[in-house]
């Protein structure tokens, strides 16, 4: 999937300008003298016990205290059983940390301490005469019933990964019975909870500080089409408060953030019309009176006049020298190349300069975070497009320049479907908006299959396959970045490892770079052995398993929702020859699975001749639900799986079969 | 001991790409583009996506610190875009040995040529807490490589301070267009070579020695690359191992002339370890006290390596290791060495290695030759046991305390059939581990199968699995959840659509015994119905081999691990009514290296299917693939193999 990280670069850069303002530092904090806490006879008392999500091991305690610009983390825990020896492992702690400590305490009592010279510096990067270090450490003497205890202390207000957007995470590999936060009440930084699976961050003020305390929070763990890592945890949200920009409540703070933060980085890029004139006046179509082709033109200019630096076809590479430094449209359009954000400053300023009335919509990256709005933090965006609305338009039209076979209107799934944020320039106000997915019915793929099966079993397929939608573009940009040479091997190479193996005579590709029209694929191959004899003489072949659905479900009971990509269609049409003096069976009856969550249908018939047609139909209708579809969803996928897996197609001699129907 | 580069060195790439300097390539790299490439080199199934040119490797000392260098220069022509990533270098280095980058070039098709900026060479230390060690993996690419293109470097690696020795491969999973092994030596010196096999188009001798300097080349050599069931790259590939000779008296230190020399260095390092632990470490047990001690060391000791410089080969003090209660694999030797010496059980540290890094060599003395320790413990007499072996005085048994489940008595499957170093004081000595039998690499699955009236099975299984074959690591790194979900994910794997339930394991803590892992699949419509024809596919769970592809084109032995057995017994009881009309044939095949046989048939009213799949000799020869193909058919034939059943 392509990426979008230029807006949160970009907006980093605005957070640094602000950080500059930022007061100066405090005075270094005192050292941390460690005090232990003996395990209590309460804590003392836990074992494992799955009913209750105490596996391998427990956090009895994680407590985190931002002080005078240092930021000091305890963490006491209590080993269960071997496959909890992982909590007595740390990593990435600064290297600069101060009073880095810790101890072992066995089931009996017995005290084994950190010592000094355990405590190691790990080099994770060394390039161009700088090393990016950190601190690692094991605890000692670990053994199942054993309580281990560190701390240290990082600088910074939120520890030495303080940035402009901090997430403290209060879920981890293993239930956390007690975690605290305290930051002081002057604090540069807002904050906002995430709450997640019924984990209950309390929020209180404690003399000079806030407090936010969680206790019995259950382990995460991954499910397949889960959220993404970010969403996954409880958490307090810390946001960098920039200079004038209001905090006090999200609404004030979207308010403010548009018109002092968006809106201004942006206009920096966009360019007066006057400067996009000659450029607009000479795209093909962009004269016209129809709105659509008008527009079209425009965003087929952006993107083809413009080099995509973040999108190279394979074993393309960057010019002699590098790329170009573009300060704004202007310098895109004159150098001929840009990221994603620069194309889309040349897109919004030729509209501005024809006159379309526009908005800019910054999406989140779907695979990495949602965007929250009750979050005050500008770092929660992917990216941008542009949204433009007009009578003379069906309804808004997206323009995204993720990639140069995005076609027109079209966005990539992972800033579709969730909450966005858009902003109108010239008004400088913004508000929350959702790009919906495209319905199954445009992100499809139909595939004609002419299987020809021969007496030993051996199978030959003639396959086309037509992708639209979503399902277009993934292969689109596949052949793209990779090329056909190596999507080609990657193929020959699936197959091989098929059970039976498949060959692959042949891969052809129409339209593999026209957006606009459906992506076809014709493929050729051979699966022997396919096919088995059966005793009497019968040829059987199970067709559906060289479509293979597989059930990611299998889990028994599901915590987290579930979302896919996108909602699909897939149809497939398998025409089925059997050989020479064979002719079919009575055929399998129709399957059909229909439930809230999608479709699937398993369909039979007699062809021409001694051929059998079998139709099959998998939709998935809803890309995303909670934990309650999951019964749905698993039940879809198990049917999917099932159907494919025993579809049963049987062909008998046809001379038996003249003796059969003679008999009756 | 240390191991060798987890690929991290992936995730340094990106960074390893870095901006260009416009300097024109030295001569060799433009010669290197001048070179004919034979149609052969090219023709390879599927097409390789890269092709060296030129590789030269020149081994040099220094007279007067005896310190080695070996001295790399390659080109590689870039045929492909996923070609460019043979254009990417990586290697690893330690703090007692290093990698020096001289320069990195890619040279255009009109003969254009850029210099890689060396600021942008990137360096990632492989470690973390529980794996700490010095190594570095370097990486770099040539500035903007595209197909057609020449990528070319020249480096220098130093070598440990206590190896006068190199090992360099003459093929590559690449083409090799041409290439030379060269040493310049002071004068003086003389040097010794030896092939592991003989290389492509290569029929001099397979040894030799020369005077300081000497060029030694070779013809073009095919690509190798990695395929199913093959060997480990060291096997796969030719090898030239390199012995530099300083004059009689000079470096005695770092010369191996033998076995012994290998052994009397190890056995100096490890002297700070062969001191005491505490004595009541391991509690009085009344078994045997050496299974005691292995137990007691595979259980409590963590494996944490801290490799540092002399970290990497020197054991650490018992009494340590007792305290942290975390060590590797050298540090858990000693430690059970301590252990046992207190229960009057003599006990020697072994150098090893794992099948799946390579064979050791046997006409290669050298300490580059191990990356792990074992131990053996004198038996005192005869015990039977797998992982006995018959020194000149006596039995011992061979264990492996950093394998966490393998049973005293027993090998993992990685050293079965591997080679090791016993080390003494004096009379080192290399030997053949042995290959358990496939009697005790075992794995024997059955399942009473259940069909009910609609076509619903309801299938009971049960797996014992024992010596190479145990799954009892495997679920003993699972938590109890992750083990009813594995549970699931082999059902759907086997039979799509169906689920799993009621796991109950046994003897999961217990070593000694074979795993049972019992469970239930149950699955809606396993019985294919197509009209009045009720189909039974027969061999649900099957046992058998997967298939190989490309065996046509296969230049390298099928390697298989070590000798074992898995038999399936599949007993079907069907509902009242419906019985079976006839059943599939039986297949078989037999050869020296395996044998394979299914059948059903009606016993006792029932239908009973069995699969066997025993491998008896595991590596088979190129020459001998044909047999590996009738195993192949014949397992094939029974996974399809169905019967009809009529109401």
């Amino acid at each position: 999937m392509c990426r979008a990280d230029a807006t949160r670069s970009r907006l980093i850069r605005l957070g640094r300008r602000a950080a500059a303002f930022a007061g100066a530092l405090a005075l270094s904090a005192p050292l941390f003298a460690a005090k232990w806490k003996d395990p209590s006879p309460a804590e003392k008392a836990i074992v494992e016990d799955p009913a209750k999500g105490w596996v391998g091991a427990v956090y009895l305690e994680k407590t985190f205290q931002s002080e005078n610009q240092m930021w000091r983390v305890t963490v006491r825990a209590k080993i269960l059983s071997k496959s909890g020896f992982d909590v007595g492992t740390v990593e990435g702690i600064a290297t600069n940390a101060q009073g880095v400590e810790g101890r072992t305490v066995s089931p009996s009592g017995k005290v084994t301490e950190l010592a000094s010279k355990d405590i190691r510096k790990v080099t994770a990067v060394k390039a161009g005469g700088r090393s990016v270090e950190h601190l690692v450490f094991t605890m000692p003497a670990l053994e199942p019933g054993c309580f281990v205890e560190y701390t240290y202390k990082e600088w910074g207000w939120l520890g030495s990964a303080s940035d402009f957007h901090v997430e403290v995470l209060f879920q981890d590999n293993y239930p956390i019975l007690r975690q605290e936060v305290t930051t002081p009440k002057r604090f540069p930084f807002s904050s906002s909870i995430r709450r997640q699976r019924g984990v209950t961050i309390a929020f209180r003020e404690e003399g000079s500080g806030y407090v936010y305390e969680s206790t019995d929070a259950p382990a995460l763990h991954e499910e397949p089409y889960g959220l993404p890592k970010n969403e996954r945890a409880a958490a307090v949200i810390f946001a960098y408060v920039i200079p004038g920009i209001q905090s006090a409540s999200s609404e004030s703070f979207w308010a403010d953030a548009t018109k002092k933060g968006l809106a201004p980085i942006l206009q920096e890029y966009l360019v007066k019309p006057s400067k996009v004139e000659k450029a607009l006046k000479s795209i093909p179509g962009s004269r016209t009176a129809d709105p659509k082709a008008r527009l079209k033109a425009i965003y087929d200019y952006s993107q083809k006049t413009v080099k995509n630096r973040w999108a190279l076809r394979a074993g393309e590479t960057e010019p002699k020298g590098g790329w170009k430094k573009n300060e704004d449209a202007a310098d895109t359009l004159s150098h001929g190349q840009g990221s994603p954000w620069d194309i889309a400053t040349v897109c919004a300023s030729l509209l501005r300069a024809d006159g379309w009335k526009f908005r800019v919509v910054f999406t989140p990256d779907r695979e990495e975070r949602f965007f929250h709005p009750e979050i005050p933090s500008m770092f929660q965006f992917g990216g941008w497009v542009i949204e433009v609305k007009d009578p003379g338009l069906d309804g808004p039209v997206y323009l995204c320049f993720d990639h140069p076979l995005m076609a027109y209107g079209q966005m990539p799934w992972n800033r579709l479907g969730v909450a966005s944020y858009a902003i109108d320039l010239e008004a400088e106000t913004g508000e929350q908006v959702e790009i919906p997915q495209l319905p199954p019915e445009k992100n499809t793929r139909r595939r004609q299959w002419a299987v020809t099966l021969a007496e030993d079993g051996n199978v030959r397929v003639d396959r086309v396959s037509r992708l639209d939608g979503a399902q277009a573009f993934d292969a689109r940009i596949d052949l793209y970045g990779n090329g056909k040479d190596s999507f080609e091997k990657r193929l020959r190479e699936t197959y091989e490892k098929f059970d039976p193996p498949g060959e692959v005579e042949s891969v052809a590709f129409q339209n593999e770079e026209s957006p606009e029209e459906n992506f076809v694929q014709t493929t050729k191959f051979r699966r022997n052995g396919l096919g088995a004899t059966l005793p009497g003489g019968r040829l059987e072949l199970a067709p559906l398993t060289m479509i293979g659905e597989t059930n990611p479900f299998t889990q028994e009971k599901r915590d987290e929702p579930i979302i896919f990509p996108y909602p699909y269609l897939n149809e497939d049409t398998l025409t089925i020859t059997a050989p020479e003096g064979y002719v079919p069976d009575a055929l399998p009856p129709p399957i059909e699975q229909r439930g809230i969550v999608g479709r699937y249908g398993v369909r039979a018939a007699r062809g021409e001749g001694n051929s059998v047609v079998v139709t099959r139909i998998l939709a998935l209708t809803r890309f995303s639900g909670s934990p309650e579809f999951y019964a749905e969803y698993r039940k879809l996928f198990e049917a999917a799986a099932r159907g494919d897996a025993g579809l049963s197609i049987v062909f008998q001699p046809a001379a038996g079969a003249a003796k059969a129907s003679a008999a009756r | 001991m240390r191991r060798r580069s987890p690929a991290i060195a992936a995730a340094v790439l990106a960074f390893a790409a870095g901006p260009a300097l416009a300097k024109k390539a030295p001569d060799w790299v433009v010669r290197a583009g001048a070179t004919k490439i034979a149609p052969e080199l090219t023709a390879g199934k599927p097409a390789p996506d890269a092709l060296v040119l030129w590789r030269q490797q020149i081994v040099t000392a220094g007279g007067a610190t005896g310190s080695t260098r070996l001295y790399r220069r390659e080109a590689i022509k870039i045929l492909t875009p996923a070609g460019t990533e043979a254009g990417t270098f990586f290697s690893d280095y330690d703090d007692d040995s290093k990698v020096v980058v001289e320069g990195a070039w890619t040279v255009k098709p009109d003969g254009d040529s850029e210099e890689l900026d060396l600021k942008s060479v990137v360096s990632v230390q492989q470690a973390h807490a529980e794996f700490f060690t010095d190594n570095y993996v370097v990486a770099f690419r040539p500035p903007r490589l595209s197909p057609g293109d020449i990528a070319a470097h020249a480096l220098w690696r130093k070598a440990r301070k206590d190896v006068y020795q190199w090992i360099v491969p003459l093929q590559d999973a690449l083409p090799v267009a041409a290439q030379e092994v060269a040493f310049d030596l002071p004068d003086g010196w003389t040097h010794a070579w030896r092939l592991t096999s003989a290389p492509d188009g290569y029929t001099g001798p397979l040894s030799g020695e020369g005077a300081s300097k000497a060029s030694y080349l070779f013809p073009a050599q095919r690509a190798m690359p990695e395929e199913a069931a093959s060997p480990p790259a060291s096997d796969r590939f030719a090898r030239m191992e390199l012995v530099i000779l300083p004059p009689a008296g000079k470096f005695p230190e770092l010369v191996y002339k033998s076995w012994k020399d290998v052994g009397a260095w190890f056995y100096r390092k490890s002297l700070p370890a062969r001191s005491e632990a505490a004595a009541d470490l391991v509690p009085a047990s009344s078994g045997d006290p050496a299974a005691a001690s292995a137990r007691w060391t595979q259980d409590k000791v963590r494996y944490v390596a801290v490799e540092v410089g002399e970290g990497g080969y020197v054991p650490r003090e018992p009494a340590l290791v007792a305290r942290r209660l975390y060590g590797d694999c050298k540090d858990k030797v000693f430690l059970m060495m301590a252990l046992l010496r207190q229960k009057k059980i003599e006990a020697l540290p072994v150098l090893t290695r794992s099948r799946d890094d390579g064979m050791i060599d046997p006409a290669f003395p050298s300490p580059v030759q191990f990356n792990h320790v074992i131990v053996a413990v004198r038996a005192a007499s005869p015990t039977g046991l797998p992982s006995e072996v018959l020194l000149p005085d006596g039995p011992w048994i061979l264990f492996d305390p950093t394998s966490a489940w393998t049973p005293w008595g027993q090998l993992p499957e990685g050293l079965q059939g591997a080679r090791g170093l016993v080390v003494r004081a004096d009379g080192s000595e290399l030997i053949d581990f042995p290959y358990a039998s496939s009697d005790v690499n075992r794995y024997v699955r059955t399942v009473d199968a259940e069909l009910a009236p609609d076509g619903r099975l309801t299938a009971r299984i049960v797996n014992a699995s024992e010596g190479s074959q145990s799954q009892r690591g495997w679920y003993q790194n699972q938590t109890p959840e992750e083990r009813k979900e594995s549970a699931l994910r082999f059902a759907e794997g086997w039979v799509p659509g169906s689920r799993a339930t009621d796991l109950a394991l046994g003897n999961l803590d217990d070593a000694s015994k074979p795993l049972d892992a019992r469970f239930t699949v149950t699955s809606d419509g396993y019985l294919r119905k197509s009209g009045s024809l009720l189909v039974l596919p027969v061999l649900p769970f099957a046992v058998g081999p997967g298939r190989i592809p490309r065996l046509e084109d296969r230049r390298v032995p099928i390697d298989l691990g070590c000798p074992r057995k898995r038999e399936l017994t599949v007993k079907w009881t069907l509902p009242a009514g419906m019985k079976v009309d006839a059943v599939p044939d039986a297949v078989s095949a037999d050869n020296a290296y395996i044998a394979y046989r299914f059948s059903a048939a009606i016993e006792n009213g029932q239908l009973v299917a069995t699969e066997t799949y025993e491998i008896k000799k595991p590596v088979i020869p190129p020459s001998d693939l044909a047999v590996w193909k009738t195993v192949e058919a014949a397992s094939a034939k029974a996974s399809g193999a169905r019967a009809v059943l009529a109401r």
